[in-house]
């Protein structure tokens, strides 16, 4: 079984090219079930707020190739907070994903884009093999 | 009323109190508090972000002062009480926990969603190990018949709680559900029994009194009632009231009285009170935590922050932005649970 302390700890492991990041847990029941949802938020001062929608979007088109519902809620947007390097602009994006349904449930969408992208990197290297094979042939 | 015994009293005002404190107490303030509460004989006082170890983040609020250099500071600052600290698996974990006992913290409060009392098994047994008091926390538990949150208290004792709360997070209760759920407990389970409420509906007094009818161990105050939503059962009223009732613990009526005017009030940045949107979050039944969240969005996005917490009851989710979002896309298509 893992663990609500496990999920966390490997889950603050992403954050760690940050200064500083937390990853917290919906405090809801388990059922009925959500649909995973999770919402980043970034604070950054001067930054090109435009260039990073535009680059959240991107990535968002990028991930749908082997996640189809992998999507915004909504577009990402500007908020302001009070915070400990002060009062700070801030990025918010609300995204879902929702899994294949192939075999796990739909609302597990947080285990089915871990197999999803398992098999991307799958083919990936499939591809690679195949494109070495017919170069050296 | 052959049950009633004199009930065990944390205030809570160091932590329910960081809410509307917008998690912006100094040392200083702690300090005062702790000491005032100290002196006045109560035996545990409980002391953390309002979310519990590690809340201090961009969904809940940026502390202003480290909650370990507060923790440490109201340890100094006592003399007989205990210091608790709450920790909610999901937001904290084990390493905050540890440091919070190397800062002096004796008591620790494990809150779970009262569904979900199986996410706290670890926190538990870590927490007998590294020997502290346990305490479990059953949130939100107006929303499940006291036979459920049976089993689920059942759970919390079996992973080593030495005693188990009935949480009113929403301020939902009334004093008969209160009675319920705590007589239930306290029939079924062989550790202590507590119950912690808000004063949504007005009823934070009245709904402790059921529970202690019901043989509840344990009540949660804080002064003036600071803390989330329209507050809590203020500690110097259940004071008053328990001495009234020949069950006073052993608390100084008259010090908690002057501590919650002369120490508390004047650090207030206002009186918590069942007002229009503390009513809607008793009354939708949602965290009494997301009143100042759901206030901000309103504001922020042009909606009635009453409409954003019926919303959040009906759906029971976390993501108030998200429901903002919506309520403003939509229009508020939603016809309001209060005005239907």
């Amino acid at each position: 079984m893992i663990s609500e302390q496990i999920v966390q700890e490997l889950a603050e492991q992403l954050f760690t090219c940050f200064e500083s990041g937390s990853a917290i847990a919906p405090i809801t029941e388990a059922y009925p079930t959500l649909t995973i949802e999770e919402a980043y938020a970034v604070i950054e001062e001067g930054f090109d707020a435009a260039a990073v929608f535009n680059s959240i979007k991107s990535m968002v088109a990028e991930v749908q190739r082997y996640v189809p519902g992998y999507r915004l809620k909504a577009e990402p947007f500007l908020d302001e907070r009070d915070t400990p390097w002060g009062h700070l602009p801030m990025v918010i994006v609300l995204n879902q994903v929702e899994g294949a349904g192939d075999y796990l449930p739909k609302y597990a969408g947080n285990l089915d884009i871990m197999t999803a992208a398992a098999r991307r990197v799958g083919e990936m290297i499939a591809q690679r093999l195949l494109s070495t094979k017919e170069a050296a042939a | 009323m052959s049950n009633m015994k004199a009930p065990r009293i944390t205030d809570s005002s160091l932590r329910d109190g960081s809410h509307p404190m917008r998690h912006q107490f100094t040392k200083e303030q702690v300090r005062a508090v702790a000491q005032a509460l100290d002196e006045a004989g109560v035996p545990v006082i409980e002391v953390t972000h309002g979310d519990g170890l590690a809340g201090s983040s961009i969904q809940y609020g940026f502390s202003g002062t480290s909650e370990m250099e507060l923790i440490a500071e109201a340890r100094s600052a006592c003399k007989q009480a205990s210091i608790a600290v709450l920790l909610l698996p999901g937001i904290g974990t084990l390493k905050e926990l540890k440091e919070a006992v190397v800062q002096g913290a004796q008591v620790v409060r494990i809150a779970t969603q009262c569904t979900e009392a199986d996410i706290s098994q670890e926190h538990f047994e870590s927490a007998r190990e590294m020997g502290l008091e346990t305490v479990g926390f059953l949130m939100m538990a107006h929303m499940r018949p006291p036979e459920d949150l049976v089993i689920q208290a059942k759970l919390m004792e079996s992973y080593g709680a030495q005693c188990v709360y009935i949480v009113d997070s929403a301020g939902a209760m009334l004093p008969q559900d209160a009675y319920t759920r705590v007589k239930a407990l306290k029939e079924s389970l062989s550790c202590q029994v507590g119950f912690h409420a808000h004063n949504n509906l007005g009823v934070a007094i009245g709904n402790s009194m059921a529970a202690l009818e019901a043989g509840a161990d344990q009540l949660d105050g804080c002064l003036r009632g600071l803390g989330a939503g329209a507050g809590n059962a203020p500690t110097e009223l259940l004071a008053a009231v328990l001495d009234k009732l020949h069950l006073n613990p052993g608390l100084n009526v008259y010090k908690l009285m002057d501590a919650a005017e002369y120490v508390i009030t004047p650090m207030m940045p206002f009186q918590p009170f069942p007002d229009r949107d503390a009513i809607s979050i008793g009354y939708a039944g949602v965290y009494s935590t997301f009143l100042l969240h759901a206030r901000r969005a309103g504001e922020r996005y042009g909606i009635d922050p009453r409409d954003i917490l019926t919303e959040l009851g009906r759906r029971q989710e976390d993501w108030i932005l998200d429901v903002a979002l919506e309520l403003a896309r939509d229009g508020q298509a939603h016809p309001p649970l209060l005005r239907e």
